[in-house]
C-alpha cells in the first residue's frame, strides 16, 4: 500500500516554492514570484499556508526604502520535502 | 503556476526545473565581480607605469593606487545591491564572501608588511588574489577560475624576478636615465597588470559570457 503524498506539498505552486528554497539559504518574494510566474496575491496565500505549517520562515523588512520579504526553509520543511520526494519515488518505481 | 493538484510526474518536473533554475541564478553573477576588480587593477597598474615614465608627481602616483579599493568597493556594493532581489542567497555566496573577506584582511597585513619591512607588495597582492581565485573556483566548481588562479600564482613569481627576465628592457630603461630601483619597479608594474589580466579579466569574460548564454 502506497503512502499518501503530503497534501500541503502536493500542489503545483507550493511544491515550486519549496523546491526553490531547498537549494538556497533564502530567497526573495520577488524572485520566487518571477520564477513561479504566480500572481503576488496567490503566492502570498501559499506562502502563508507553508509558514503556518512551520515549513518556511518569512522575514519582512526593508532594503533601503523598499519593503522586502525573504523566505527560508525550516528544518521541518526540509524533512517534509525529503519525505515527499521519497514517497514520490515509491509511486514512480513501485517495489 | 496555480494552486492545483498534480500528478507524480508533474511533481518531479517542477522539482527538477526549480532546482536547476535556482542553481543557474546562483552562478550568474561571479563573472561581473572578477571583471570589476580585474579591469580596475589592470587600468590603475598601467596608469602607474605611464605616470612613472612621464615623471608625474609622486603623490599623484601613490594616491592613484587607492582607486582600486575605492572603485572596486563601491562597484561591489552596487553589484550586490542589484543582485539582491534578482537572485537567491546560497551557502556558496556566504562561503565566497567569507573567503574574500579573509583575503581582504590578508592584503591589509601585506600592506603593513610592505610599509614596515619593505616587503614586495605587488608580489604579495598578486599571490594572495591568486589564492582567493583558486578557492573561489573550487567552491563554485568553475574550472576556469581554478586554472586562472593557479596561472596567476605562478605568474606572480615573475614579479620579483622580472628585471632579470627582461634584462634588456631594464638596461634600456637605465640608459634613458632611470635609476636601477625605478627600472625594477616599472617592470614589476607591467607584470602585475599581466597577472591580473590572466587571473581575473579573462576568466571574468568567460564566466560573464557563459551566464549570458545560459
Amino acid at each position: 500500500m502506497l503512502k499518501p503524498l503530503n497534501p500541503l506539498l502536493h500542489s503545483e505552486l507550493r511544491l515550486a516554492i519549496v523546491s526553490i528554497l531547498v537549494g538556497v539559504e533564502e530567497a526573495d518574494f520577488v524572485y520566487i514570484r518571477k520564477e513561479t510566474g504566480a500572481t503576488a496575491g496567490n503566492l502570498s496565500v501559499q506562502i502563508d499556508k507553508l509558514q503556518k505549517a512551520g515549513y518556511i520562515d518569512v522575514d519582512k523588512g526593508f532594503r533601503g526604502k523598499m519593503p522586502r520579504t525573504t523566505c527560508r526553509l525550516t528544518e521541518v520543511g526540509r524533512k517534509a520535502f525529503s519525505d515527499y520526494v521519497e514517497t514520490l519515488r515509491e509511486y514512480i518505481e513501485p517495489r | 503556476m496555480r494552486e492545483q493538484q498534480i500528478d507524480e510526474h508533474r511533481s518531479l518536473e517542477i522539482i527538477s526545473k526549480m532546482i536547476a533554475d535556482t542553481s543557474a541564478h546562483i552562478d550568474n553573477e561571479s563573472g561581473k565581480y572578477f571583471l570589476l576588480w580585474g579591469y580596475t587593477t589592470v587600468i590603475v597598474s598601467l596608469f602607474e607605469y605611464v605616470a612613472q615614465l612621464l615623471h608625474l608627481p609622486m603623490h599623484l602616483c601613490l594616491w592613484a593606487w587607492w582607486l582600486i579599493p575605492i572603485v572596486g568597493g563601491i562597484g561591489t556594493l552596487i553589484l550586490n545591491r542589484r543582485a539582491g532581489v534578482a537572485r537567491p542567497k546560497s551557502y556558496v555566496d556566504r562561503s565566497i564572501s567569507a573567503v574574500w573577506m579573509v583575503f581582504g584582511l590578508s592584503f591589509g597585513m601585506a600592506f603593513i608588511a610592505a610599509l614596515v619591512y619593505g616587503a614586495n607588495i605587488l608580489f604579495l597582492t598578486a599571490m594572495l588574489m591568486g589564492m582567493g581565485t583558486v578557492i573561489t573556483g573550487k567552491i563554485c566548481q568553475h574550472r576556469v577560475l581554478t586554472v586562472a588562479g593557479i596561472a596567476g600564482m605562478v605568474l606572480s613569481l615573475l614579479i620579483p624576478a622580472g628585471h632579470l627576465l627582461l634584462r634588456e628592457y631594464a638596461t634600456a630603461l637605465r640608459e634613458s636615465g632611470i635609476t636601477h630601483v625605478e627600472a625594477i619597479y616599472y617592470i614589476e608594474l607591467v607584470i602585475f597588470a599581466v597577472v591580473f589580466l590572466v587571473m581575473m579579466v579573462i576568466p571574468g569574460h568567460i564566466l560573464y559570457n557563459r551566464a549570458r548564454h545560459a
